[in-house]
């Protein structure tokens, strides 16, 4: 993978911000049970940075709120998500980004597919192979360079 | 010792006392100041130049130990020529004439010729940029001194004083000094004829924009230094002060708003948006078009929220400027020319609502819409059509709630708005789309009709439909309840609306009278907001309700809409007649007594004696079955006022006092306790009252129990918010229950809890009840406690109970009263979080976090057993309160050195899987923000 040349998508469309999660009344009953959904996972990746311009995935809708499903009876969790561009070639370390990200903070009784969305990029069908091989999810990470490029992007303002 | 003497004293020893003697004799006449100066002449006119600039220096400081007054005019005069004569004799003598300058420049008798000399004297002989600091500032505060209070004097010397200050001035550095000379600048372009050299005087000014400057920190925390905020303010005002510098200005601030550097662009447009109010717009006519580009390019790629809202004044400000010259299509000065281009360069944007630019352009031309009517006008009848017809034609539901979002965002209310009117065919395109399109999108119409409502623009019967049916059939959840509510309170408060607010109130009491069902509470709420109008309100309120017990509860929220006259006279006997026959005890029943009696005023004293005389006073009321109506007068007469009552509450303080302590004790006693306290502490300024008060205390310590301990506690706050200092006497006492090892500990635990809490006032004793509230009431009574606590504090063996309040104690004093106990105290703090002190947690925990936000370094030392009961608190299942604030904690000590928390490190984010699955989502969001912090941590 290379990660030294130039942004390949020099001018990216810019999206609007969906607006924040409203709190609820029933959010601080302790004894309501809150399921995990769709619009918290969305919530857990929206703010991953792009490695190329100084932007969220969100804003530059790679991931929405389509994208995600969840099932909590069979605890699966799959994330679609769409490159900029037919042949970029940061589609794998979005992919692997938002993979670290979930690794980190969803509970792990989640088992968690992430995918290009259907036509979105000319190695589609690799690409996936790999976000989806354990192994090789877990070598990429172990790797020193890449797991500080991967970190970048995890890394929120807040955190 | 003679003069001479002294002076001689002075040449050898410089002993600074002598001064003030030769001072003292002046003033007491014993020694004329021809003598003196005289004496002191050989000096003056001595050959060696130390002994002349001492004898200088002699006279500044013996003139400056005189009072302003105590000179002559002659004596001025003299002393005057001769310093300014002296000025021209070395440099080296400079620094002391000055100095003499500077004080007789103050001397109240100095007359005319004698300032312009001095003045002439300063400007040819002192050369003020070769000077040390203190010179310069001393020839700086002559120079404001007659500006501000000679200015007749400083006029005459005409534009050369302008001319001669710009050569004093250039190249000042100092802050302190710069300070000065601007504010001499703002008299100058003020008074004085500045338009010879107004060039040179902007370029002496400019120089200095942006303004940048860190004050150096001192240690000395009482020396006065000068800040950033001051000079940038001082700098402004001059640039905004005329409008001769707008030629040079504008060029000025478009250079810095084309620069990189944002804080540049921002001092820009700060001064931009002052400078209107001088500045006309046919000076920067030629440049018009190029700050509306920059301003526009500004607000539509904002780096920052604070850049976005000057962008946005600014592009008002240009806006208002261009409306008040007079309007030229030819040139570039023309309110339309401007907004078409807004409009030709932003109007796109608005098609595309996925991209970042939609909002950004909306606020664009917000900003030049609400700069005057003629803006808004020609904005809102070009944008809000087309916006209406995107509506129509558009088919997803978000894009069109977008829309209804940016046409309320363009009517909504600024300060301009009440004199202009939409213009009417937007209007009614407006409310048809709103009839068509309410159940669709309650929540983005209900924002629109109220803005529609706010700028006089009348709806058809639809509405009233819409929003009958609305009311009484959709789901309302809190969100909508205050819009629904601001767009009913609108209606009800304009003479406009009276037809649309009288036809929803029947359609509203009709649904529930016709069908004879019990109206929900969202209805009757709805009601009440119908009738908030001061001068309807009466009127609607006796035509659709009275009688109806329901709306008794609700009343209270209308009480500002009635006059007190007419609640008196009208409300109060039929209205406690009800009450006393029908009401429970419940928080409105409280505060609508307690209204009630904190608005009786001298007109009701019989309504009141009559009142008290035959409830109160009446023995069968005290009995069990009816202290529902014991209290409602309890909060009644505990909110009177002083001022009006004061004879009648220590006649009712004498009466009731036996009946209070002959009470069985039940769920009423702690109430007639407070009303007791309250009636104490309102009459705590007679001496027998207090000595009364003093004497139950008394009694109560004698024989300790619940009963005693609680009155105890009540009385002595009573006193305490009188005057606090009365705490030193009760709180051994407290202590030495609390070290008992029977209940009478616990007991006073609470009693010390109940004294320590302000947070939560009871109704009877508060500022709201009229009770005398010390201002200082809380600084007085921490810092009382915790000198008096300190013991016990640190006390190794605390009981739990004890633990629990002192943790609580901790919580509740100001910060900054214990700023420096808090670190000794930390032991405590972590020791109340053990599993045997489940009640002290959640104050602990709050303490703990707020420490280890502000001083996370203060913590290191006790992390070993910090971490362990964090780690225990983040999965404690009864209360997410504690998750959240422990896994808060935990995310805050990522701030301390790595290596002091790495072997931790491992440990923690094990626990976060647990916390990360939390069944309670806000606990969740906290566990992913801390996760998250544990896992970058070295990255």
């Amino acid at each position: 993978m290379e990660l030294s040349s130039g942004p390949q998508n020099l001018n990216p469309t810019i999206y609007e911000r969906t607006e924040d999660r409203i709190i609820q009344e029933s959010d601080y009953d302790n004894d309501v049970r809150d399921e995990i959904d769709r619009r918290e996972i969305f919530d857990l990746i929206r703010s991953i940075n792009d490695p190329e311009h100084p932007l969220t995935l969100e804003e530059l809708h790679v991931v929405d709120l389509d994208g995600i499903t969840i099932d909590n009876q069979t605890n699966t969790v799959q994330v679609q998500f769409r490159p900029t561009i037919p042949h970029c070639s940061m589609a794998t370390l979005i992919g692997l980004s938002i993979r670290a990200k979930l690794l980190y903070t969803l509970p792990t009784r989640y088992k968690v597919g992430v995918n290009i969305f259907e036509g979105a990029h000319i190695q589609e069908s690799q690409i996936n192979k790999q976000l989806n091989d354990k192994e090789r999810v877990t070598a990429a990470l172990e790797n020193q360079h890449l797991r500080a490029v991967v970190n970048r992007c995890i890394t929120t303002s807040e955190s | 010792m003679n003069c001479q003497a002294l002076i001689e004293k002075f040449v050898n020893d410089r002993h600074e006392t002598i001064v003030n003697q030769l001072g003292q004799l002046l003033i007491t006449k014993e020694l004329k100041l021809v003598d003196f100066i005289i004496s002191i002449g050989d000096y003056l006119q001595s050959i060696e130049l130390s002994k002349r600039s001492l004898a200088l220096t002699l006279v500044a400081n013996v003139v400056e130990y005189l009072p302003n007054t105590f000179l002559e005019p002659n004596e001025i005069h003299h002393l005057v020529v001769f310093t300014s004569a002296k000025m021209s004799d070395h440099h080296v003598l400079i620094q002391s004439c000055v100095q003499l300058f500077r004080i007789l420049a103050k001397q109240s008798a100095i007359n005319d010729d004698d300032c312009i000399t001095m003045i002439k004297s300063i400007f040819s002989d002192v050369y003020v940029q070769s000077f040390p600091q203190g010179s310069r500032y001393n020839v700086f505060v002559i120079l404001l001194h007659f500006l501000l209070h000679r200015l007749d004097v400083v006029q005459q010397l005409g534009s050369d004083f302008v001319c001669n200050f710009i050569q004093s001035m250039d190249g000042e550095r100092d802050p302190r000094n710069l300070v000065l000379c601007f504010q001499c600048l703002q008299y100058m372009t003020k008074y004085l004829d500045i338009e010879p050299y107004k060039e040179e005087l902007f370029e002496i000014v400019a120089c200095y924009f942006p303004m940048e400057y860190k004050p150096k920190v001192t240690n000395i925390g009482t020396e006065e230094t000068v800040t950033q905020e001051q000079l940038v303010l001082a700098l402004r005002n001059i640039l905004t002060s005329t409008g001769k510098f707008a030629q040079y200005c504008i060029p000025m601030l478009i250079e810095k708003l084309e620069s990189d550097i944002p804080s540049a662009r921002l001092a820009a447009m700060d001064v931009f948006i002052h400078c209107i109010d001088e500045y006309d717009a046919r000076d920067m006519s030629s440049y018009l078009v190029q700050l509306w580009n920059l301003f526009s390019k500004q607000a539509l790629c904002a780096e920052n929220q604070e850049i976005e809202i000057c962008a946005l004044q600014s592009i008002t400000a240009l806006m208002q400027s261009i409306g008040k010259s007079i309007q030229n299509d030819e040139t570039e000065i023309s309110t339309k020319k401007l907004v078409d281009r807004a409009i030709r360069e932003c109007g796109n944007f608005l098609k595309e609502f996925d991209l970042k630019l939609a909002w950004p352009a909306v606020k664009v031309l917000q900003a030049v819409g609400r700069a005057n009517s003629t803006c808004s006008s020609l904005i809102w009848s070009n944008l809000i059509p087309s916006l209406i017809k995107q509506f129509n034609t558009l088919e997803q539901a978000n894009h069109r709630r977008t829309i209804l979002d940016m046409i309320t965002y363009f009517l909504q209310p600024t300060a301009i708005r009440t004199i202009i009117k939409l213009p009417s065919n937007v209007s009614d395109e407006l409310w048809i789309l709103l009839s068509t399109h309410f159940e669709s999108f309650p929540s983005h119409c209900l924002p629109l009709i109220s803005n529609l409502l706010q700028l006089n623009s009348i709806p058809g019967q639809v509405l009233e439909d819409n929003l009958t049916k609305f009311i009484l059939h959709a789901n309302l959840n809190d969100e909508l309840k205050i819009k629904l509510s601001t767009v009913l309170k609108i209606l009800a408060s304009s003479p406009t609306f009276d037809r649309i607010c009288t036809n929803l109130l029947s359609n509203l009491i009709n649904s529930w009278t016709g069908t004879k069902t019990t109206p929900s509470n969202e209805t009757l709420e709805c009601c009440i907001d119908l009738c908030h109008n001061s001068e309807r309100c009466r009127e609607r309120l006796e035509r659709f309700f009275f009688p109806s017990q329901q709306f008794i509860r609700l009343l209270p929220n209308l009480f500002k809409y009635l006059s007190h006259l007419y609640i008196l006279t009208n409300l109060f006997s039929p209205l406690f007649d009800l009450l006393l026959t029908s009401i429970v005890n419940d928080e409105y029943t409280k505060i609508f007594c307690s209204k009630c009696g904190s608005i009786a005023d001298e007109s009701c004293k019989t309504f009141v004696q009559n009142f008290y005389e035959t409830n109160l006073f009446d023995d069968s009321i005290w009995q069990s079955d009816k202290q529902t109506n014991l209290l409602v007068m309890i909060y009644f007469i505990g909110n009177l006022k002083r001022k009006f009552f004061q004879h009648e509450l220590e006649l009712i303080f004498n009466k009731i006092n036996e009946k209070i302590f002959n009470q069985s004790s039940n769920e009423m006693t702690d109430i007639y306790f407070y009303f007791y306290g309250n009636l104490i502490n309102k009459l705590a300024s007679k001496n027998e009252i207090l000595e009364h008060a003093r004497s139950i205390i008394k009694q109560c310590e004698t024989s300790p129990d619940e009963k005693h301990i609680h009155l105890w506690t009540i009385i002595v706050k009573a006193l305490i918010l009188y005057r606090p200092s009365f705490i030193e006497q009760y709180i051994p006492t407290l202590i030495l229950w609390m070290n008992e090892k029977t209940n009478i500990a616990n007991l006073a635990c609470q009693s010390l809890k109940s004294l320590t809490n302000f947070n939560e006032q009871t109704l009877l004793l508060s500022s709201d009840a009229d009770c005398i509230i010390h201002p200082m009431v809380k600084q007085i009574m921490f810092m009382n406690i915790l000198s008096q606590m300190k013991p016990l504090l640190i006390n190794n063996e605390l009981l739990p109970s004890q633990m629990n309040v002192l943790v609580d104690l901790l919580s509740n004093v100001p910060k900054s009263i214990i700023q420096d106990d808090i670190i000794s105290l930390l032991p405590i703090l972590i020791r109340a979080l053990a599993p045997s002190n489940e009640s002290a947690w959640p104050s602990a925990l709050n303490s703990i976090s707020d420490l280890i936000k502000s001083e996370p370094n203060s913590i290191v030392d006790h992390i070993d057993t910090l971490f362990p009961r964090l780690i225990t608190l983040a999965t404690y299942q009864k209360d997410m309160s504690i998750r959240i604030t422990s896994l808060k904690c935990l995310k805050y000590l990522t701030n301390l050195p790595t290596h002091k928390i790495e072997p931790y490190r491992r440990n923690i984010i094990h626990l976060l899987k647990v916390c990360v699955g939390d069944h309670k989502r806000l606990v969740r969001k906290e566990a992913v923000e801390t996760q998250m912090s544990w896992c970058l941590l070295n990255a």
